[in-house]
């Protein structure tokens, strides 16, 4: 458009937006060399080291941090971490699909409200919680699930806990703390896609004799892929690693690889199998990763 | 049930075609009802056009008649089965979305597979019916292309094949030819003609231009802020409409205020005219373009069926097949009375470009045929002199109207 304009032909408008973009990006670049790259390199070279007998670190190189993830300890193969990271990516996928949804009503919700204030009502709503601390919250959560409160209530007249025993710690609590603190991710990304959803297709597939789930899944999820792909990033990253919601709803009882990780950098001041576990989380998170870039819808609707 | 469908069927229970009966709706308290009281019926094997100037409800009957938006009241019978109450995924109408709305992730062979695939039935002869669309639609070589990488007009192809391969009992035409210009338009139009005729469906189309709908439909109703005006074949609309809003819409120009001056006379803005009965205070009458002849200056009239107005060329404009003329009307008794293009009386005048050398000034005569006038919204007389021995059949054919200029 510029180039045509002004006179310049394409190619030299091009070539000195590519110059003069490098000369924009280069402080985010550095911030990235800086904070991610070579954090990165010397965590992998931490992981190599060994735990010194005070919890300091013994450089020499070794793989032994590894074969403990494993599960070859002293006594003998026992997939303990393993089980922690599996379990860790159970509990962020089922927040992630839960996210997903409520998401989705939510939004349609949301995104059919006549007046524009309602609608920026609905999103502050969303987003209010969102700007609380996470620990506050995840406390509030505590208070909600005491035995005081209505819903312990409930469950142990229902018989599902013992009288005046509160609902957490346990999977449930850290269930709902992970997808109350996870929802506006999803649902933000997700809303910005649906408020600019092309009604006419959901039209014409109804007009086409398509039924619900029909036009939900040809003419509403193609429209929402990448406002979903987003939002599922955003979600699933950073629960695989949420130690806090765990460690305050889910107690002992609920060990995630984020609270493991915590517990080798803080407690135990096993610096390089912290690192070694680090590592692998950010392979497990970046394997998801890509399962999502390459799954089929993000394919077709390229 | 009983309340919310109050209007019961008054025809036989099996009507032929598509018949709208009584439907009303209405979207908020803002905007008042949108469609008031419709009736329609759409015979089989019809081109039908709706055609109404924006905002006058026609997409909303076109949608409610899809089954995309629910009505108030009313019933729609399609070949004597009611579907006033199946949605819009069980009716055996298809539409052509006036933005298209393919979708965009599916190449164009799934995008018309896609009615038989919902419906289930594409394993039995689905790709040969697919095939045998995109071949009738000249998309061949196109299947594995999606939709973005096509132009307008094969997209609206693609649009096309994918509603009538479901073989609809009617075809809804959104605006098909509003973003298309001249020449195409008339290519687009002669294609959905034959269409129609290899189908022998109910295509229903929704524009607002006239020449469009003249020129394709069969048969064809106005709208006017959700009330059907008028409907009939192109050729009644054009040369008997019923109000000044369907004359004009038609694109009458020549339409002047008339005053009753005798039991048949008539006084027009430039001159009186005899007409069999005038039972009216005042009216508007129409001058439809081929009862006008043009005379010299100097001519008598002989035939008592004419009128010969004095009149002044005042624009000549030129355009192509014809010339347009506009005269300004002398001897004028009712001066400043308003004429169709809402300034004074002018008359227009269509004349074949051979036939003549005009120009602005000439002094010429129009001789206007009385009983080719058609007479419009009359006003009833003053009481007194309203006690005319028989109602006439004029009043009787044509009910008095509120004025919808």
């Amino acid at each position: 458009m510029l180039s045509r304009h002004f006179w310049i032909s394409p190619d030299s408008a091009k070539a000195r937006h590519r110059v003069s973009g490098l000369a924009l990006a280069l402080p985010g670049i550095l911030v990235l060399v800086f904070f991610l790259i070579i954090p990165f390199i010397s965590l992998a070279f931490l992981s190599l080291a060994s735990r010194g007998q005070f919890g300091d670190v013994n450089w020499s190189p070794t793989l032994e941090n590894y074969r403990r993830l494993l599960g070859f300890g002293l006594y003998g193969w026992s997939p303990d971490y393993l089980f922690i990271l599996l379990r860790s990516l159970r509990e962020a996928l089922v927040t992630t699909v839960a996210c997903v949804l409520l998401s989705y009503p939510l939004c349609f919700y949301i995104a059919s409200r006549k007046t524009a204030f309602s609608r920026f009502v609905w999103l502050v709503l969303i987003t209010v919680p969102f700007c609380t601390n996470v620990v506050i919250r995840t406390y509030a959560w505590q208070l909600v699930l005491n035995p005081k409160m209505i819903f312990a209530k409930l469950a142990s007249l229902a018989g599902l806990i013992p009288e005046g025993a509160p609902l957490y710690p346990g999977a449930l609590a850290v269930f709902l703390g992970m997808v109350a603190t996870f929802l506006p991710f999803m649902a933000l990304p997700l809303y910005a896609a649906i408020e600019r959803l092309n009604w006419a297709l959901p039209e014409a597939a109804k007009d086409l004799y398509a039924s619900r789930l029909r036009i939900f899944q040809k003419a509403i999820l193609p429209q929402t892929i990448y406002g979903l792909q987003a939002g599922v990033v955003i979600t699933f990253v950073p629960a695989m690693a949420m130690f806090v919601v765990t460690d305050i709803l889910g107690g002992a009882k609920y060990m995630l690889i984020g609270n493991l990780i915590q517990l080798q950098f803080s407690q135990t001041r096993d610096w390089p199998f912290g690192a070694a576990l680090s590592l692998a989380l950010m392979l497990l998170t970046l394997l998801s990763f890509l399962f999502f870039r390459v799954s089929r819808f993000s394919r077709k609707a390229a | 049930m009983a309340d919310r469908f109050p209007k019961v069927p008054s025809t036989p229970i099996f009507a032929p075609g598509l018949r709208v009966q009584g439907v009303c709706k209405t979207f908020d308290r803002e905007r008042g009802q949108v469609l008031k009281d419709i009736d329609l019926h759409v015979q089989p094997d019809t081109f039908f056009a709706l055609l109404g100037p924006s905002g006058c409800g026609k997409s909303t009957l076109l949608r409610v008649i899809a089954g995309l938006e629910p009505l108030d009241s009313g019933v729609i019978t399609l070949n004597g089965v009611d579907i006033t109450r199946l949605p819009a995924n069980k009716r055996e109408v298809n539409t052509v979305f006036q933005c298209f709305a393919l979708f965009p992730h599916l190449t164009v062979f799934e995008n018309v597979a896609f009615g038989l695939k919902a419906k289930g039935i594409y394993k039995d002869g689905g790709p040969r019916k697919v095939a045998e669309k995109i071949e009738a639609l000249e998309l061949t070589g196109l299947e594995r292309y999606y939709p973005a990488q096509l132009s307008g007009g094969q997209q609206q192809r693609v649009a096309l094949a994918r509603a009538l391969v479901n073989e609809p009992q009617v075809l809804l035409l959104d605006e098909p030819m509003s973003h298309l210009d001249g020449h195409l338009k008339s290519k687009v139009g002669q294609d959905l003609l034959k269409l129609q005729r290899t189908l022998k469906t109910i295509f229903l189309m929704v524009t607002h231009d006239r020449e469009d709908a003249m020129t394709i439909s069969k048969e064809m109703a106005i709208l006017h802020e959700g009330k059907i005006v008028q409907q009939g074949n192109p050729r009644t609309l054009f040369s008997r409409p019923n109000s000044s809003f369907v004359a004009k819409f038609m694109g009458k120009a020549n339409i002047f205020e008339a005053k009753r001056a005798g039991p048949s006379l008539a006084e027009l803005p430039f001159c009186q005219v005899p007409l069999p009965e005038v039972n009216w205070s005042s009216a508007k009458i129409l001058v439809n373009p081929d009862c006008v002849e043009i005379r010299p200056a100097d001519a008598l009239e002989r035939d008592p069926a004419r009128v010969l107005v004095p009149a002044e060329i005042d624009q000549v404009r030129y355009r192509g097949y014809n010339v347009e003329l506009l005269f300004k009307l002398e001897n004028v008794f009712l001066p400043r009375l308003e004429g169709a293009d809402g300034s004074h009386s002018h008359l227009q005048v269509l004349s074949p470009c051979h036939d003549w050398e005009w120009y602005p000034g000439q002094r010429l005569a129009l001789s206007i045929k009385v009983d080719s006038l058609v007479t419009l919204e009359t006003q009833p007389l003053a009481r007194e002199r309203a006690c005319l021995p028989f109602p006439s059949p004029a009043r009787a054919a044509e009910p008095p109207r509120a004025n919808l200029a």
